[in-house]
């Protein structure tokens, strides 16, 4: 078996310089979550197929199990734990909470990273825009209706609605 | 035993929607699931798993495995105490060990593919997984029976020789494929038939599917020099993992503490264990901690899904609408072990019905596939399905309105279903009304669109429960239980403990800890934690009030009789009623002590010590739940895709204690109701390996797929349960099913009973038309 | 448990409680035995007693066995 030589990889991580080692195969999420210790990115597959990974890389909403930790060189990670700021939830999670879009929660952390995203490029999505935008973010407790509506709402008051 | 409680039915806080106590640690990303512990120094087990769906295990070499460097810990069955014919003792059904430890480590046969064979224990996951592949393993390869029809037949292939069907008189001289096999009965069936109009009978396929939680199981165990083992993992119930483990491993329950993480959703799935008995193993015989997390393909292979099931259902009604007879025969998938929920199925598929001549057959069937597991009201949907397709029909060829054709049927207070126990007030009819008076159902439907309904049963569980509650000096209130939160359970329990305690429910502080903790709590399941762990919760505050009135008594040198709780206070009655008092209907009288829980707290050392309350009960007061759905679809007939269109849910709640994780609970059981009849399932090639093992495959319903999900709570309030309390979240995967198959039929006007309705097989029953 | 019991649904029998009904539905039924019993739930007028054991009954309490079911 052979001994892979890790790489140096240099990054903003939630808005904060950070330098972390990897191996050349090993995926973003697994640095995030086992090197660096923010396991609120989550993982349901590692297949890119349930949406739990979801982060910010630059300006890219992302499965963080499909980008090698070493394509985040010289780029910006925002993940869960950079949503909100001084102690203040961003309006999409204090609305999943309003809302009890929320069962288990395993979803949530890529809900909230998602959905910040849609209303970053569209204040005031439809019923429709936010059901297809997070058709890649999986939930089976909720049926998906309280994280819709929640989303939307955020969405108003972000707007001032 | 007969129960003289009055039921509760004025609340300050039950029936609100406060914020849930834990939700700012999971929409911030600090709560810690499974896989979210890390122990210094740990190692990572990787399970061997077999390739082959049936083979005799002749030897397994580690040799090459252990010269790895970093590997420093394997395993296999033999590591495994022998099971014999014991039982499990103390598990919630009687369950032999030798159908559950074998699930963890095949000994000399493996069953299905991806079996579990043997385990490694390395510092990296990297090279776990490396040297796993070293391990040699030696198989004789022998027939398998992937589905219940060739393990049916005569000269099928048997999976254990030493299985004789349970249930058959007299008992068989031959072993076979089916493990159990029951029969139930009332009234006269063919009487029953013969008074009928209109008989239909149909034959109901009902595919294997999975629970397709998103967080895959995970858990890291350690031992200590003194063999103590602490687990944590993923799991809805934690004692029902000590139980397991112990049983599995041979290492005492008094040695082994387990702590639930937070749980990314279970279903059922996760009421057993899978790799948590693996990393106790490794953990003693490396000295090191290990951890293990399935990936994602491993748990669609070798977690346990849900079986498949085959059931012809005859009905029989009259012009006028009452049925006359139900006759029910359903096969189940059990998998490799005996473990499927036929019994549920054959009892409660027709539990809707007043009907009084009935028999109901089941048969469970041994394949070569993984070893089934509960998935919400286990066995109920597939039954339900079944029965619930052919009333629709019923209701159809007799020209009466599904919904008037159910109420003339449906059971109430007093009638007496197949299972033997009279129901108490139930809430069928009225949740029947709600569907009826609910704006979809009057909705205009357009061409290729169509309108499905169906009702359905699940009977609930009460169990065990323990819970604990202490205050600080300041006045703050902590929950303790031992019931891992999987919808919002914490919720409910703080608004339960600040109705009896008269305090805000943001001053209560609710936690699940572990088993070292906390007294013993059967596992989150059963939809029994909001009534059974809720009502240890409800009279543990109580005690805990009757103490602070206590308190106050002695701070005031008066009876503790003169001391009311009101508010959250003690208050001297000063001669007033304390039931006047506590209505309201006589006010305080002017001059009267009172005392704050703060400041009853603040003194406490001084007037007895620390303020703490405990209560276990096991609870025999769980009544059974109604539901209704109905369901609007459009079937496109160039394609046979189907879009649902509206969904609505009405679900007898007994009494919402917190009526969003209610909704949440219907709207949640609705859409994997959806998902298993439109798309779920699962598909094996002819050598039983898994074809779908990941979600891209095995297409769980995405939130473009679906419209809003509309929601009736009915409460119909259970008369044993202080608070009226009945289960949620099981019966609302039982209706969902037979309705989208009732929509997409009416839609497409096809008969098609094979499911999953998948484009391709409703475009060919639309062909065949 | 019927096809203990010579095909009989229903009983009547004079028990205070579930020793006692135990006692006597083993007496009156020798093929039925304590562990095929004991593996059921008991109902007690609308109750569903899951391991009964100690359990007392009223004058004309309803006694109904369940087979014993799991949840999810
Ligand atoms: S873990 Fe990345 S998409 Fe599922
Ligand atoms: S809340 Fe459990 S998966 Fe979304």
């Amino acid at each position: 078996m052979t001994t892979q030589k890790k790489l140096h990889i240099s990054t903003t991580l939630n808005g904060e310089p950070c330098e972390f080692l990897c191996e050349p195969g090993q995926i973003l999420s697994d640095v995030l979550r086992n090197t660096l210790n923010l396991t609120g990115t989550k993982e349901g597959c590692t297949t890119g197929d349930c949406g739990a990974c979801s982060v910010m890389l630059d300006d890219a909403l992302v499965c963080s199990c499909l980008v090698l930790a070493a394509e985040a060189e010289g780029k910006s990670i925002e993940t869960v734990e950079g949503v909100g700021h001084e102690g203040q939830l961003h309006p999409v999670q204090e609305k999943l909470l309003e809302h009890a879009a929320l069962q288990c929660g395993i979803c949530t952390p890529g809900i909230v990273v998602a959905a910040k995203a849609l209303l970053e490029k569209n204040p005031d999505p439809s019923e429709e825009e936010t059901r297809y935008w997070l058709a890649g973010n999986l939930c089976r407790c909720t049926g998906y209706d309280k994280i819709i509506r929640a989303v939307m709402d955020a969405g108003a008051t972000m707007r001032g609605e | 035993m007969t129960s003289d409680m009055t039921v509760k039915t004025q609340f300050r806080h039950v029936g609100s929607r406060p914020v849930r106590p834990d939700g700012l640690d999971k929409v911030t990303g600090r709560a810690r699931y499974g896989a979210d512990m890390n122990l210094q120094g740990q190692l990572y087990g990787h399970i061997i798993r077999s390739p082959h769906a049936h083979a005799r295990i002749k030897s397994i070499d580690f040799s090459e495995a252990l010269k790895v460097p970093g590997v420093l810990a394997t395993m296999s069955g033999a590591d495994l105490p022998e099971p014999g014919e014991a039982l499990i003792p103390g598990a919630e059904i009687e369950m032999k060990l030798k159908n559950v430890s074998p699930v963890i480590m095949a000994r000399d046969k493996v069953l299905y593919h991806s079996h579990a064979v043997a385990a490694v224990a390395a510092t990296s996951p990297r090279i776990a997984a490396e040297a796993a592949k070293l391990v040699k393993v030696e198989y004789e390869v022998l027939p398998a029976v992937l589905d219940m029809h060739a393990a049916l037949a005569e000269d099928a292939p048997l999976l254990h020789d030493d299985n004789f069907t349970v249930g058959i008189d007299p008992p068989p001289e031959k072993p076979s494929n089916v493990s159990v096999q029951i029969e139930m009965a009332k009234g006269d069936l063919e009487a029953g038939f013969a008074a009928a109009d209109v008989v239909i009978e149909r034959t109901v396929n009902v595919p294997m599917c999975h629970q397709a939680y998103i967080e895959p199981h995970a858990c890291v165990a350690k031992a200590d020099e003194k063999g103590r083992i602490d687990i944590w993992c993923t799991t809805q119930g934690p004692f029902v993992v000590r139980l397991l483990v112990a049983e599995i491993t041979g290492i005492p329950q008094k040695d082994i503490k387990v702590t639930a993480s937070e749980i990314g959703g279970g279903f059922g799935g996760k009421t057993t264990v899978y790799i948590e008995p693996v990393a106790a193993v490794l953990a003693k015989k490396s000295g090191r901690p290990v951890k293990i997390v399935m990936s994602r393909e491993e748990v669609f292979r070798a977690s346990g899904p849900v079986s498949d099931s085959e059931t012809r259902v005859k009905i029989g009604a009259k012009k006028d609408g009452t049925i006359t007879a139900i006759d029910s025969d359903m096969i189940m998938n059990t998998g490799a072990y005996s473990a499927s929920a036929m019994f549920a199925g054959v009892l409660f598929g027709t539990a809707p019905y007043t009907a009084e001549n009935i028999r109901s057959k089941g048969r469970e069937v041994l394949t070569n596939l993984p070893r089934v597991w509960a998935y919400r009201a286990p066995g109920a949907p597939q039954a339900l399905t079944a029965v619930e397709c052919v009333v629709s029909e019923l209701a159809a060829a007799i020209g009466m309105d599904p919904i008037e054709f159910r109420l003339k049927n449906a059971v109430q207070e007093g009638d007496v279903p197949l299972y033997g126990m009279p129901f108490s007030a139930v809430g069928l009819k009225e949740c029947l009304q709600a569907a009826k008076d609910h704006p979809n159902y009057q909705a205009a439907l357009g061409e290729n669109q169509g309108r499905g309904v169906a009702c359905a049963f699940w009977i609930n569980a009460g169990m065990q429960s323990s819970a604990s509650i202490h205050v600080t000096p300041d006045g703050g209130i902590s929950v303790m239980t031992g019931s891992p939160d999987i919808g919002g359970s914490r919720a409910s329990m703080a608004l339960m403990a600040a109705e009896v305690l008269g305090v805000p429910v943001e001053t209560v502080h609710p936690a699940v800890v572990d088993t070292d903790s906390i007294g013993f709590c059967d596992g989150t399941g059963g939809s029994r934690t909001t009534l059974a762990t809720g009502g240890a919760v409800i009279q543990a505050a109580e005690k805990l009030v009757e103490e602070l009135r206590r308190r106050a008594a002695a701070a005031w040198s008066v009876s503790i009789d003169d001391v009311a709780w009101l508010d959250g206070k003690a208050v001297e009655r000063c001669g007033v009623g304390i039931d006047e008092l506590i209505e309201g209907t006589s006010p305080v009288k002017d001059g009267a002590k009172v005392l704050t829980l703060a400041e009853i707290a603040l003194t406490a050392g001084a007037t007895g010590g620390p303020l703490t309350a405990v209560a276990s009960l096991h609870a025999h007061n769980s009544a059974p739940s109604f539901a209704v759905n109905v369901c609007d679809v459009e079937v496109d007939p160039e394609t046979g895709k189907v879009d649902v269109l509206r969904f609505t849910c009405a679900q007898d709640a007994g009494k919402a204690i917190h009526p969003a994780y209610v909704e949440g609970q219907m709207q949640g059981g609705a859409v994997q109701g959806i998902g298993w009849a439109l798309n779920e399932e699962y598909l094996f090639n002819a050598d039983g390996v898994l074809d779908n093992a990941g979600f891209l495959d095995y297409r769980i319903p995405v939130a473009s797929d679906l419209p809003m999900i509309d929601t009736v709570i009915v409460e119909v309030p259970n008369p044993l349960h202080p608070y009226g309390v009945r289960g949620v979240g099981e019966v609302s995967i039982c209706p969902p099913m037979p309705a989208v198959v009732s929509a997409v039929n009416n839609a497409a006007g096809t008969l098609l009973y094979d499911l999953p309705m998948s484009p391709p097989k409703l475009l060919a029953a639309i062909d065949a038309g | 448990m019927q096809r203990f019991t010579g095909g009989a649904r229903e009983v009547e029998v004079e028990a205070e409680d579930f020793p006692a009904l135990l006692a006597e539905l083993c007496r009156r039924f020798p093929d039925l035995g304590e562990d095929t019993v004991r593996k059921q739930s008991l109902g007690i007028d609308g109750m569903l007693i899951h391991t009964p054991m100690l359990e007392t009954f009223g004058q004309d309490s309803q006694l109904v066995f369940v087979t014993r079911i799991a949840g999810g």
